[in-house]
């Protein structure tokens, strides 16, 4: 009943882990032509479908049995529903008779995600299995997209019963596309037409509402520059004078002091979070703000918002196109183009010296002109990624956002290659990152997932380093990190493995690893001391930044 | 400042828990709670009495819209 609702709603793929209770589910999947990728872990398997989805907007799929198998996609249900990413979440459940029995390899999964879930079901009769199949993926995919969790206890799954098509979703009280309100798009049309130093601050909800094209023509139009979230990365090109890059603890100079000092924030599909505004009370504190968001609860939820606009934002766009709000801000420009020629990101590369993980990842962006779908595990190499990728268009920055889930970006990528085969994908990674699902090696082999993985490996857990050193004294408690020797993994799953340890090794072995037809691990052995800034102090404004490191 | 939700909800098993779970969640305590069949045939309907002031009422409707499985809130 599952396989087939699942075929009846077009899924071709799905990614999981069978067990027990969820067997009659694998059973009928056996001959049944879905494609199931399965993964070494069900956390692999639920970061794939995210990587999966996020690639290519449609929803993702991930199957798993009860108990432990269920408990292992908790981290993945959490990020996804941090990054709004649209996926299903199938788990066996034991028999409905054993429920609250504290049976073998039972858990109540949906007590356990409900905080993180959009929504969720047990299924409790064989029939409502099209009906729940279809609302889940109706739910994952519209509106503000999230996880949506189906548990079906075994008795169910192994019950037949007559598939009826459901034709329609109907959901009461569900509104997947709010209508936008012409009142206060006027309003905030007004606001922007008044405006003499505007900014566009952009976020995951441009490429989740497929917005990209809407925000390029408005801020063309009008004049006003952008700066763009982590999640927002890939919606607008770097390459264009009016874009200032990512803002918040890691952004550009120019960024953060146009948010400090804007008159009217146009805040697109953003959550205000708190890596993006430092300390509240001094964040963006000059300015009226705009809010256009899908999430009502979002708005007003951590900044207080004079021009609310509760719609989907492709739509708010349009709507505010037709309103002309044109504002004069040549002076500004001017400003803002000063901020970002002066300061902008830097690293230093000397051609005999220790290898920069910056300088690889600038080579990437280099060699591939931006053109392949990077992913990243979390932590310093996700930044310098963020600094020096320069993704150009939407969908092909896939990183952990809002959970900062170390272990997310390898298997993302596996989910991301299977979803967009003719792509180049490229996971750049942490050494310490990728030990976390680095299991998988042996799905990318005998699936011959062509996906390249860049470790950017400096012996520590960076970030956690850099905090160490500017915040606690030096004290660097456990995070110096050991790791096996990458190549010999790589051999050992039967995967090509290069290793660079010089600029000009960086150089040819990415030549090489791009080249190559199937997967590639390469071991980047970089300098060990590398910081990421500029950096706004927890606590601080985003004016308080430090722009480079002590030493300098 | 005290506060009464009337909240129109599915009348399904779990549907308190995730009410009362998004109240603890995000830190907004319940004062008084009435639950009763709706008039309506499958709904259940909620009186929710809570302290709070304006900016954090206005969060915790928005947050309870969300849940799927309330349908209406009826008035504050």
């Amino acid at each position: 009943m599952v396989i087939e609702s699942l075929k009846h709603l077009g899924i071709e793929t799905v990614f999981g882990y069978p067990g027990g209770a969820i067997l009659p589910i694998y059973d009928a999947l056996y001959d049944s032509g879905i494609e199931h990728v399965l993964t070494r872990h069900e956390q692999a398997a639920i970061h794939a479908a995210e990587g999966y989805a996020r690639a290519t907007g449609r929803v993702g799929t991930v199957m798993a049995t009860s108990g432990p198998g269920a408990t292992n996609l908790v981290t993945g249900i959490a990020d996804a529903y941090m990054d709004s990413v649209p996926i299903v979440i199938i788990t066996g459940q034991v028999a409905s008779g054993l429920i609250g029995k504290d049976a073998f390899q039972e858990t109540d999964i949906i007590g356990i995600t409900m905080p993180i879930v959009k929504h969720s079901y047990q299924v409790s009769h064989a029939e409502d299995i099209p009906r729940v199949l279809a609302e889940a993926y109706h739910l994952a995919g519209t509106g503000r997209p999230g996880p949506v969790l189906i548990d079906i206890p075994k008795d169910i799954s192994n019950q037949k019963a007559p598939y009826r098509k459901v034709d329609d979703v109907q959901i009461p009280g569900y509104q997947a596309l709010p209508l936008p309100n012409l009142l206060q798009i006027e309003r905030a049309a007004n606001a922007i037409r008044e405006a003499h130093r505007p900014l566009l601050y952009i976020g995951g909800g441009v490429i989740a509402s497929e917005a990209a094209e809407e925000i390029q023509e408005f801020s063309r139009k009008c004049g006003i520059p952008v700066v763009s979230t982590l999640m927002g990365l890939g919606a607008f090109p770097p390459d264009d004078p009016l874009f200032l890059g990512m803002l918040g603890m890691h952004g550009t100079y120019a960024a953060n002091m146009a948010v400090y000092h804007c008159d009217v924030l146009i805040a697109c599909g953003v959550r205000f979070d708190d890596r993006v505004t430092g300390k509240l009370e001094r964040f963006s504190p000059f300015s009226k703000k705009v809010h256009i968001d899908i999430d009502p609860a979002e708005i007003g939820k951590n900044v207080i918002i004079e021009y609310p606009i509760h719609c989907d934002l492709k739509h708010a766009l349009q709507f505010l196109l037709d309103q002309e709000p044109l504002a004069p801000s040549d002076n500004w420009m001017s400003e803002v183009r000063m901020w970002a020629n002066q300061h902008p990101l830097q690293f230093k590369q000397e051609e005999d010296g220790g290898l920069k993980p910056q300088y690889v990842i600038d080579l990437l962006h280099k060699m591939t002109d931006s053109t392949a779908i990077v992913t990243t595990e979390v932590g310093q190499h996700q930044m310098w990624a963020a600094h020096f990728y320069q993704p150009k268009t939407p969908r092909t920055f896939i990183t952990s956002g809002g959970l900062g889930t170390m272990g997310f970006g390898f298997p993302a990528a596996m989910g991301a290659q299977l979803g967009c085969p003719e792509k180049t994908v490229v996971c750049i990674a942490g050494d310490a990152s990728i030990q976390m699902n680095i299991q998988e090696l042996q799905t990318v082999a005998e699936r011959n997932i062509p996906l390249k993985l860049f470790i950017i490996n400096n012996r520590f857990l960076g970030m956690v380093r850099q905090w160490q050193e500017m915040f606690y004294e030096n004290r660097l408690s456990e995070s110096s990190i050991g790791q096996p020797d990458f190549v010999k993994v790589a051999d050992a799953y039967g995967i090509k493995g290069l290793r660079a340890e010089t600029p000009a090794d960086a150089k040819r072995v990415i030549a090489e690893a791009l080249a190559h037809p199937g997967p590639v691990l390469v071991d980047f052995v970089v300098v060990e001391d590398e910081n990421v800034f500029p950096m706004v102090p927890p606590g601080g404004a985003n004016v308080d930044m430090i722009e480079r490191g002590w030493d300098e | 400042m005290k506060r009464t939700l009337h909240v129109l909800v599915n009348d399904k098993p779990g549907v308190l828990a995730r009410v009362a779970g998004l109240f603890a969640r995000r830190g907004y305590n319940i004062d008084r709670l009435i639950i009763e069949r709706a008039d309506v045939p499958g709904l259940s309907s909620m009186e929710i009495g809570t302290t709070c002031d304006d900016a954090t009422l206005d969060q915790v409707t928005k947050q309870l819209s969300k849940l799927i499985d309330v349908i209406k809130i009826l008035h504050v």
